[in-house]
């Protein structure tokens, strides 16, 4: 092979080397093209099929955004029809109840007044649904404000436990409040609804048990240096829920079971209501139970501090070191008893019965200033253990009955035995203090504050007949105007009556009242227009207090009502006890004017 | 076989003999191609056979002797041509990329290419086992490579060849260890 001929075949190859290659890169820019082609015509695809997508999405959402509108004006429309509701059956609910107070003040045989008696409970219960119903559809639409006012938290503690001492001693259940140490007593937050979420709970503890006890306890746990958590837990001895009922129990309209309807009726909102405040309060509510074991109901909430609140009073001097002896059969009353006294400084010695008590004291060389004894004991009753005490023992202190009220015919024998005072179960704090005070004969020395502003005093309600001042009532509707004629004038005051905000002013005008009783919604010229009309009066007739009554349960109506320049406010339907002590703030005749009716 | 294994043969042919020696094993392995190879295109892998053949039988040299050669050489021009997948720290994390990364990548590029599989496990952190399983015996064209990136790396890499006995292709295990292992074993 020569020279020539290798370059000749080395060109050759290289060559067809390259039309080899070029073939190749122009087959691959074909299948590229191909590929690019199918590519694009996917992409198309795609691009249709999301377009479409995005259409019927688009229906679906235009849909969805009607079906919503079309939920909130029905929900819209729902609460209104419940306030107006509430408000159309107020009103003549007033009628009710006003003329029931009224008919059990006449002469009636027994069976007559047991007949009004369950026509008025039957409305104070309806009244109770109404407010739920109200209550429910107001925090449903997020119309409920939590206020944030001082309060001492003890104090609604111990009012609610008063509330339903009644009811608890009528089932023969104990009914008792444990408020730990650490337990601020001034806090500022919304008092209403904690005593509401409170009521409910309570209520329910004392309803559902049959027997043995219902215990409040409270404890709190610092969150920040401005916040403070409460704890809350109501704990009974009732029968008890199964894990089911437990789930659905917070639930609206749903009780622990069908049979609870029928058994104690109720709207089964109460617990629904509660979880929403706890709630709004910044807390939660759960329930621990087993069928047959009891239940534990608790909440809590989130109050602030009040840092210049004052200090809990100091321990009363004359209490201080004093022996006690305390004999309950209830372990949680006892142990109540202990840490009440104990915080006084007193030194206590708590026994379960009378034996064990006498036992111990015809031993022991000790002598107390002081005992405090259950009435109700299985082995030996309160007043028996005194009167032995007394008599077998020689025992020189003081004796205090601890009594769950409605023991009056045992009063008579307790004070011939020597009981210096009585204590009314459930405990509070300030009674229990004052009853220590009073038994031990120190009451003098005490602060006489304490003994005055005892607010579970009931009202003293007069019954002669005297003008005790004279009013103007602005009511349209005929039936409320005759029931509050009627009970004002049994009370003793004298009553002019008008039908509308105008014909009011003209009244206001022509002579100087000592109140005027002012209702809201009127045909012509409503209550507030009034009002203002009136505040524009010239000289005195400006400065008549104004008491406004509504059938709005309305939170804001209170605030509106005072803004257009009234007074004060009661809500509808009236009931005497509330009317009088609103009376009694305004005019100040009522209570010390006593002159003869004409 | 991709015909970049064609062109650079005859290249590392022209290079380490001469033009020459490159037209005469075109001329005595009588291929089909008649040796105007392109790198993108692909041929028959006996093409190889017969050319590796007949520079043995110029240059008086054993087959497998030369395969190996041509091995190591590829491997550099391959590091030259494909610089992105060299782009790791070791030759054992090189080797144990081909399976994984590489061919995956070639098989992008050419859907119908036949390669190799090197099955790799790491013994330790200086032992590495390949199996080097294919269709046709180019076990030493492999060994070649193997040793080429150890270079590649700067790596003295000991390897223990070991032929296994299979019914269809060729199947082999390499031991590989860096020189360090060997000094601690």
């Amino acid at each position: 092979m020569d020279e020539s001929q290798r370059y000749e075949r080395r060109l050759d190859r290289a060559r067809r080397a390259r039309k080899e290659a070029e073939q190749l890169l122009e087959e691959k820019s074909r299948e590229l093209f191909d590929v690019n082609q199918q590519l694009q015509e996917s992409h198309d695809d795609l691009e249709r099929r999301v377009e479409e997508r995005t259409r019927e999405l688009r229906a679906v959402n235009e849909q969805l955004e009607a079906a919503k509108d079309h939920a909130l004006a029905a929900v819209r429309a729902k609460s209104a029809f419940l306030a107006m509701m509430s408000h159309e059956i107020r009103t003549p609910m007033n009628g009710v109840i006003g003329m029931t107070s009224l008919l059990l003040e006449t002469p009636l045989t027994p069976e007559q007044r047991d007949f009004v008696e369950t026509v008025r409970a039957s409305g104070d219960a309806l009244l109770t649904i109404l407010d739920d119903i109200l209550d429910f559809s107001k925090i449903e639409a997020g119309k409920v404000a939590i206020e944030v006012v001082d309060f001492d938290l003890h104090t609604v503690v111990e009012e609610v436990l008063g509330l339903l001492a009644e009811k608890a001693e009528a089932k023969g259940i104990e009914l008792n409040a444990r408020i730990e140490a650490g337990v601020p007593e001034v806090v500022a937050g919304d008092p209403g609804r904690l005593r509401q979420i409170l009521l409910n709970l309570v209520g329910n503890a004392v309803k559902f048990t049959d027997v043995g006890e219902v215990v409040v306890g409270v404890a709190a746990t610092s969150r920040t240096a401005d916040e403070v958590e409460i704890q809350i837990e109501v704990v009974d001895t009732g029968p008890g829920l199964t894990t089911e009922a437990q789930s659905r129990l917070f639930q609206s309209f749903q009780q622990g079971d069908d049979s609870t309807t029928r058994r104690f009726g109720g709207t089964g909102l109460g617990l629904a209501i509660s979880k929403q405040l706890s709630e709004l309060m910044g807390g939660n509510i759960g329930v621990i139970s087993e069928k047959g074991a009891g239940s534990t109901f608790w909440f809590t909430a989130v109050l602030k501090r009040r840092h210049a609140a004052p200090k809990p009073a100091p321990p009363r001097q004359h209490l201080h070191g004093k022996r006690v002896l305390v004999v309950d059969d209830n372990e949680t009353n006892r142990d109540l008893l202990i840490h009440q006294l104990g915080r006084q400084g007193m030194h206590v010695d708590a026994f379960s019965g009378g034996p064990l008590a006498l036992g111990h004291v015809s031993r022991s060389s000790e002598s107390y200033d002081v005992a405090i004894l259950d009435y109700r004991m299985p082995e030996m009753d309160g007043i028996e253990l005194g009167r032995r005490l007394r008599v077998e023992l020689g025992f020189s202190g003081a004796l205090v009955l601890l009594t769950s009220g409605g023991h009056r015919r045992h009063a008579e024998r307790a004070k011939e035995i020597g009981f210096a005072e009585f204590l009314l179960k459930p405990v509070r704090r300030h009674q229990l203090v004052t009853c220590l005070e009073g038994a031990l004969g120190a009451a003098a020395a005490s602060n006489p504050e304490d003994k005055l502003s005892g607010s579970d005093r009931p009202i003293e309600i007069d019954t002669g007949k005297a003008v005790l001042g004279r009013l103007l009532l602005v009511e349209d509707n005929p039936v409320n105007q005759k029931v509050a004629i009627r009970l004002l004038e049994r009370k003793g005051f004298r009553v002019d009556a008008v039908d509308d905000g105008r014909a009011a002013l003209e009244s206001a005008r022509a002579r100087t009242y000592d109140a005027i009783l002012m209702d809201c919604q009127m045909p012509e010229m409503d209550g507030y227009d009034a009002t203002r009309a009136i505040r524009a009066l010239p000289k005195d007739a400006s400065r008549t207090p104004v008491i406004a009554m509504t059938a709005n349960a309305m939170e804001g109506d209170r605030r509106k009502c005072l803004d257009a320049g009234m007074d004060d406010y009661i809500a509808k339907p009236i009931r005497s006890q509330e009317l009088f002590a609103v009376l009694h703030r305004w005019v100040p005749s009522s209570k010390s004017r006593r002159v003869a009716t004409p | 076989m991709k015909g970049v294994v064609f062109t650079e043969f005859l290249e590392m042919v022209e290079e380490t003999f001469s033009a020459d020696l490159v037209d005469d094993i075109i001329e005595d392995s009588g291929v089909e191609s008649g040796g105007a190879y392109t790198a993108v295109a692909t041929y028959d892998h006996a093409e190889l056979v017969a050319l590796v053949l007949a520079l043995s039988k110029r240059t008086e040299t054993p087959v497998p002797d030369l395969v190996r050669t041509f091995g190591r050489h590829l491997l550099g021009r391959f590091a030259v041509l494909f610089p992105d997948f060299f782009h790791v720290g070791s030759a054992f994390e090189f080797l144990q990329s081909i399976d994984t990364h590489i061919h995956v990548e070639v098989k992008k590029l050419y859907p119908d290419a036949e390669l190799p599989h090197f099955e790799c496990r790491q013994i330790g952190s200086k032992q590495l086992e390949m199996i080097y399983t294919s269709k046709r015996s180019f076990a030493d064209l492999a060994y070649g490579l193997i040793e080429g990136c150890g270079r590649h790396f700067g790596e003295d890499l000991l390897i223990h060849r070991e032929d296994l006995v299979v019914e269809d292709g060729s199947q082999v295990r390499f031991l590989l260890a860096t020189q360090s292992a060997v000094a601690h074993g």
